[in-house]
C-alpha cells in the first residue's frame, strides 16, 4: 500500500481488465443498424428530390432532345471506338492484375 | 501485426474486421472511460460504443502516425468532454483542487477512489501516462494540450494522489 513515496508504481498499475461479454458484438450489429438507417434516409432525400424534380422539369420537352442525343450516340463511329477502348483497356487491367 | 491488417481491412470496409478490432481494444477503452466516469459503468459503455461508432465512420482517416489504441483513447476523451458538457457532469479545464477535501480512511487501499477525487484533467493525464503507459508527448497529443499543462497536471495529481493515500 503506498504509503510510501512509490507513488508512481502504484499509478501504473493496469487498468481492470473488462470482459468483452458481447460488446464487440452489440457495437457491430449498432453499425450495421445505423448504417441501414442513413441509407433509407438517402434513398428518402433521393426518392423526394426526384419527385421536386420531376414536378419543375418540363420532361415532355426535354424527350425529343434526349432522343435525338441517344440516337446520334448510338451510330456515331468516334463513341463506339471510345467505348471499345475503354472495354479494351478494362480487360487488359484485369488481365494483367490476375 | 496483426492489429494493422484488421485497421486495413477496416478502412476498405471489412465490419468483422472492425468488429475484431473492437474485441482486441474495448478492455483499455471502457477501462479508460469507467476511470474518467469515476466508475459510471453505464455511462462509460454508452461512450465507448460512440467511440467505435465514429472511429468506423473515421477509420479512412486514421494514418497510422501512432499506435492505433491512440487515435482511439483520443476518440473516447473528446467524446467524453462532450457527454461531461453537456451533462454537466464535472468541470472541465479547472486546474483547482476539489473543494471539499474528502476524509481519506477508506481511500488507502483504493486507487480508483482515489482516483476519482481528482480533477478531470488530472485523472486522464495520470491514466493515460501511468496505467496506459503513453509518453508524455503522445499523451498531451490525447488530450489535445500543450506539453508544459500535461506535465503540469501529471505533477499535481501525482501529489495529490500522494496525500490522498498517504492520509497527509
Amino acid at each position: 500500500m503506498p504509503n510510501t513515496p512509490d507513488i508512481d508504481k502504484f499509478l501504473s498499475t493496469p487498468l481492470r481488465p473488462v470482459d468483452n461479454n458481447g460488446f464487440a458484438e452489440r457495437v457491430a450489429a449498432q453499425i450495421a443498424w445505423r448504417e441501414r438507417g442513413m441509407m433509407a434516409i438517402e434513398l428518402v432525400a433521393l426518392f423526394a428530390l426526384a419527385a421536386v424534380v420531376a414536378l419543375f422539369v418540363p420532361l415532355a420537352g426535354l424527350l425529343g432532345p434526349i432522343t435525338t442525343v441517344a440516337v446520334e450516340l448510338g451510330l456515331s463511329l468516334p463513341f463506339a471506338v471510345a467505348c471499345a477502348a475503354l472495354v479494351l483497356s478494362q480487360s487488359v487491367v484485369r488481365l494483367v492484375s490476375d | 501485426m496483426a492489429g494493422d491488417m484488421f485497421v486495413d481491412l477496416a478502412a476498405a470496409g471489412d465490419r468483422a474486421a472492425f468488429e475484431a478490432l473492437v474485441r482486441q481494444h474495448q478492455s483499455l477503452l471502457r477501462g479508460f472511460l469507467r476511470r474518467l466516469t469515476r466508475g459510471d459503468h453505464a455511462l462509460a459503455d454508452d461512450l465507448a460504443q460512440e467511440t467505435f461508432f465514429e472511429a468506423w465512420r473515421k477509420i479512412g482517416q486514421f494514418r497510422g502516425e501512432g499506435p492505433f489504441r491512440g487515435w482511439l483513447t483520443r476518440i473516447a476523451w473528446r467524446r467524453y468532454l462532450m457527454a461531461a458538457r453537456r451533462r454537466k457532469l464535472e468541470p472541465l479545464d479547472t486546474g483547482e483542487e476539489p473543494a471539499a477535501p474528502p476524509s481519506t480512511s477508506d481511500l488507502r487501499l483504493d486507487l480508483e477512489k482515489a482516483m476519482a477525487l481528482l480533477t478531470l484533467p488530472q485523472r486522464a493525464a495520470l491514466t493515460i501516462c501511468f496505467a496506459l503507459d503513453y509518453t508524455h508527448e503522445e499523451a498531451a497529443d490525447i488530450l489535445g494540450m500543450p506539453l508544459g499543462t500535461l506535465k503540469s497536471h501529471v505533477a499535481r495529481g501525482r501529489e495529490n494522489m500522494r496525500k490522498l493515500l498517504d492520509g497527509s
